[in-house]
């Protein structure tokens, strides 16, 4: 993907939904610029028809502003291009209907809200939308307000040059959609910069790791096993007779390596998760996943599972249980993989604001995710369709 | 690494793109107020070239500010656009352009400007403070303005409102963020261990493959051929095999020295390599110790692997080595740290984990013969500090090291400890102990904070005198690998051998 396409919430999840508080805030200020600017103006209104007009610019206003928080609600993640428009085709509709609350009777078009709001609406797009599409919004909606500032254009500007009044009508709007565009380029400019470094260091650190545990020569239980077999083999290089024990040591050695086999390729890294977690923190982990189905996950999805079985081992339950389960998907393509985390709560009980934050976290990362926590019980759901 | 900017550095990352923003909507007011006047002067108000010109000599200073960004570069573009600003005010509100006071649209283009300075300095605090600045550097030109061209003065509501949203932006930005900072270095840990977790599998998936592939047939034969002289063409494939996979001088070494007997089943690899490069007396009579060392556990290890194995295999394994009173002693310790209690307080039981591993530690270094060589300094430090360490590998490869080399190893990485429980913010670390080409490996790995190399020096935390320095001394060499909210690693290579 072009890096003129990708967005913050594409490459930052988190910072996605950290972002969604300031939509809501950025609709009420919206809301309060609106009205502010109409009662300012309210003399410019001048008959029921206008005054209608004007109060549904503020009802377009108000809509806008709920399908913004709406849009941008954690649940709701990832935010589409579509929802934007959306937001943006109200606030110019605001403008438009304000535009014909004044119209004819419109003394300072510096009192019109329209392009401040359109201005706000687009600003708290800026983590979930490209440059190019912030830009796109700011330029189209600039030329809806010119055409409008024509339109506008009262008895009483005579002697003012037309170019300078569309200018600095529609300066708020593109202003703020090209800050809000340059938000977006910056942000996901110095993302990608540290995800480069940051991928340098995980890689080195994975080929250190896996050179390390080559280098050990000691982990795990096939490293037992090696221990085990390899100098036996070696003494059969100098026996000159295989001896009963002999042949029995052999066919135990390698009955035990087909178990360890056939034990490995059964297990997956959430196994492995599991018990350094039952290390660390002390509580049992207990992993169910007959199918091996935790591979089908990718690297940000492992993330948000681990993160939330870590923070529930932290104290959070006094136990943790993973149950992973498979089922065909409705599209016959795919299969869907459906992972149960929960346990009995333990000394520090989470709250279900808390858990609903990871069930976000993992909507982001194209998880669905399922919350529930009783007086008992933690319980979070995480499904997503694999091929 | 998808899941975006750690903690710290998002809330700078975010401070400054919002600057960047800033910027940029300063420069696009000024050029849309550019063209306000330029529209206008073409039509017969010469003065507004003036205007203009101060409106791209503002948009020039911001340009020095946004690429270097100081209190000096933000002082002058407040002082100098505050002038700016004034005679955009002065000639704005001449009396043919029919503006009534100052909280006009005219007079918000360098107003909202200065608003948007974005100075330096990349937190909250430093961000408002800014904008209040621009905002009173504004306010004092249009008042200036509005008495030199003698008109009533009003704040420019535009201004204000901008210094206003801005505000409340950075300030509700700069709170929900600081809740959020705990998440995010979560969420990159997890990453991490995550992406352990596979590596360890693979690795531990792919060794039990090749592990099968090469001996399952050969222990099949002789198994099945039961008592006799030992068949000659396989006793060739195993040779073959063997050197395949470890190599030839090994083998030589294990199978045609003369007086070769049967190889101990329990042979370690530090005994095997110090074999098969030759070291010196020394080292070998120090793994032959550790070799026998290890013969005692040979029963528990078989033991071990055959957990999760059918009953019989683990059986029939255990049959042949009880297990003596002193590991059952160890196992009890062991045990005991998982105690009914300790599992429902996690941070007892952490603390617990962390003595249980020095406790091991110590035990291992116990195990290991007086002339082997440990990282007890190493592992008391931990204890001391409170630091949660894992370990892979063995100890016993320490013995390939001479003992002043192996304490110089010893005190780095002991070090290097110290400096995940100072800087790195988490309580547990990762070492792994390796041995091959003729070096001893320790890689310390934490999952903390990290940081920039590029803007602190590794040398600057610790690592230089503490580490480096002691490793060099043998010819050895210390990388460290960090980024912010990803972590740090540490590996320590010394060659064997030494005094």
């Amino acid at each position: 993907m072009s890096t003129r396409r990708l967005t913050q919430q594409d490459i930052d999840p988190i910072a996605g939904l950290t972002s969604a508080t300031l939509t809501p805030l950025a609709a009420v200020v919206a809301t309060g610029v609106a009205i502010a600017l109409t009662l300012a103006h309210w003399s410019e209104v001048h008959s029921e028809i206008a005054a209608a007009s004007a109060v549904a610019a503020i009802a377009l206003v108000v809509a806008a502003g709920i399908a913004a928080t709406l849009a941008t609600r954690p649940s709701r993640s990832p935010v589409t291009p579509e929802r934007f428009w959306v937001v943006v085709a109200l606030g110019v509709g605001a403008a438009v209907a304000e535009y014909f609350s004044t119209i004819g009777h419109d003394e300072f078009l510096y009192d019109d809200f329209g392009p401040v709001v359109i201005g706000i609406l687009v600003i708290s797009f800026a983590p979930y939308c490209n440059w190019p599409s912030l830009l796109t919004a700011g330029v189209l909606s600039s030329a809806v307000l010119a055409v409008l500032a024509v339109g506008a254009a009262n008895p009483t500007w005579e002697n003012v040059p037309l170019g300078s009044m569309i200018f600095v009508f529609v300066a708020p709007t593109l202003m703020s959609t090209c800050a809000a565009a340059g938000y977006s380029w910056a942000i996901v400019r110095v993302t990608l910069e540290w995800q480069r470094k940051a991928n340098q260091v995980v890689l080195a650190r994975d080929a250190e790791l896996r050179a390390g545990l080559a280098r050990s020569l000691d982990h795990g239980r096939v490293a037992v096993l090696r221990r085990e077999v390899i100098p036996f083999l070696a003494g059969m290089l100098t026996v000159e007779r295989v001896s009963v024990a002999d042949a029995d040591r052999a066919r135990l050695l390698a009955e035990s390596l087909r178990a360890a086999l056939h034990s490995e390729q059964a297990s997956t890294w959430l196994g492995d998760l599991a018990a350094e977690l039952e290390r660390r923190c002390g509580v049992e982990v207990v992993v169910v996943d007959p199918a091996s189905a935790a591979s089908s996950l990718h690297e940000g999805q492992r993330a948000a599972l681990t993160s939330l079985m870590t923070w529930l081992a932290d104290g959070r339950a006094s136990a943790v249980r993973v149950a992973v389960s498979v089922e065909p998907a409705a599209s016959d393509h795919g299969r869907i993989v459906r992972f149960e985390v929960g346990g009995p709560l333990g000394e520090e009980p989470p709250h279900r604001r808390e858990v609903e934050r990871f069930g976000s976290v993992a909507r982001a990362v194209g998880l669905v995710a399922d919350v529930g926590v009783t007086r008992e019980n933690v319980r979070v759901e995480l499904r997503h369709e694999s091929r | 690494m998808t899941l975006g900017l750690p903690g710290d550095l998002s809330r700078d990352s975010v401070g400054r793109a919002i600057i960047h923003a800033g910027h940029v909507g300063a420069w696009v007011y000024l050029g849309m107020g550019a063209l306000a006047f330029i529209a206008g002067a073409v039509t017969g108000f010469a003065p507004l070239w003036v205007a203009t010109a101060l409106a791209v000599a503002m948009a020039a200073l911001l340009v020095l500010v946004s690429l270097h960004r100081t209190v000096v570069t933000s002082l002058i573009y407040l002082v100098l656009g505050g002038a700016a600003a004034l005679g955009m005010v002065v000639l704005a509100m001449d009396p043919a352009y029919g503006l009534v006071t100052t909280n006009n649209a005219i007079v918000a283009i360098p107003c909202v400007a200065l608003v948007l300075v974005g100075g330096a300095g990349a937190g909250s605090v430093a961000a408002i403070a800014w904008v209040l600045v621009g905002v009173g550097v504004g306010l004092v030109a249009t008042f200036t303005g509005a008495w030199i061209a003698e008109v009533p003065f009003a704040a420019n509501v535009a201004a204000l409102g901008m210094a206003a949203f801005l505000i409340v932006v950075r300030a509700f930005d700069s709170v929900t963020r600081r809740s959020s900072l705990r998440r995010h270095a979560a969420l990159n840990r997890a990453n991490v261990r995550a992406h352990e977790a596979v590596a360890r599998r693979d690795h531990e998936l792919e060794a039990i493959t090749s592990l099968h592939g090469i001996a399952m047939a050969h222990l099949q034969a002789i198994a099945a051929a039961g008592s006799g002289p030992m068949d000659e063409r396989r006793r060739a494939e195993i040779r073959q095999d063997l050197e395949l996979v470890i190599g030839r001088d090994w083998v030589d070494a294990h199978g045609t020295a003369a007086g070769a007997v049967r190889v101990d089943p329990v042979a370690t690899d530090p005994a095997d390599d110090a074999m098969r490069a030759g070291t010196d007396a020394r080292a070998a009579r120090a793994v032959r110790a550790a070799r026998d060392a290890r013969a005692k556990t040979e029963g528990r290890d078989l033991r071990d692997a055959n957990e999760g194995t059918d009953g019989s295999e683990a059986d029939a394994a255990a049959a042949g080595d009880p297990r003596d009173e002193s590991e059952a002693s160890e196992a009890s310790e062991a045990s005991d740290v998982h105690a009914p209690n300790d599992r429902h307080d996690p941070r007892a039981a952490r603390a617990a984990l962390a003595e249980r591993d020095a406790a091991a530690a110590r035990r291992a270094a116990l195990d290991a013969p007086p002339d082997v060589p440990t990282l007890d300094h190493a592992f008391t430090t931990a204890a001391d500090e409170g630091l949660d360490v894992q370990m892979t590998g063995d100890l016993a490869v320490l013995g390939v090291l001479g003992p002043e080399r192996a304490g110089d190893l010893d005190d780095a990485v002991a070090e290097c400890l110290r400096n995940v429980v100072r800087h790195s913010g988490v309580r547990e670390a990762e070492l792994l102990l390796g041995h091959g080409g003729g070096e001893v490996t320790v890689a310390v790995m934490d999952t903390g904070v990290g940081f920039d190399p590029d803007a602190v020096a590794a040398d600057r935390r610790g690592i230089r005198v503490g580490v480096r320095e002691r490793v060099a001394r043998h010819g050895g060499s210390a990388r460290v690998w960090s980024a912010i909210g990803v972590g740090t690693t540490v590996v320590l290579t010394v060659p064997e051998g030494g005094s």
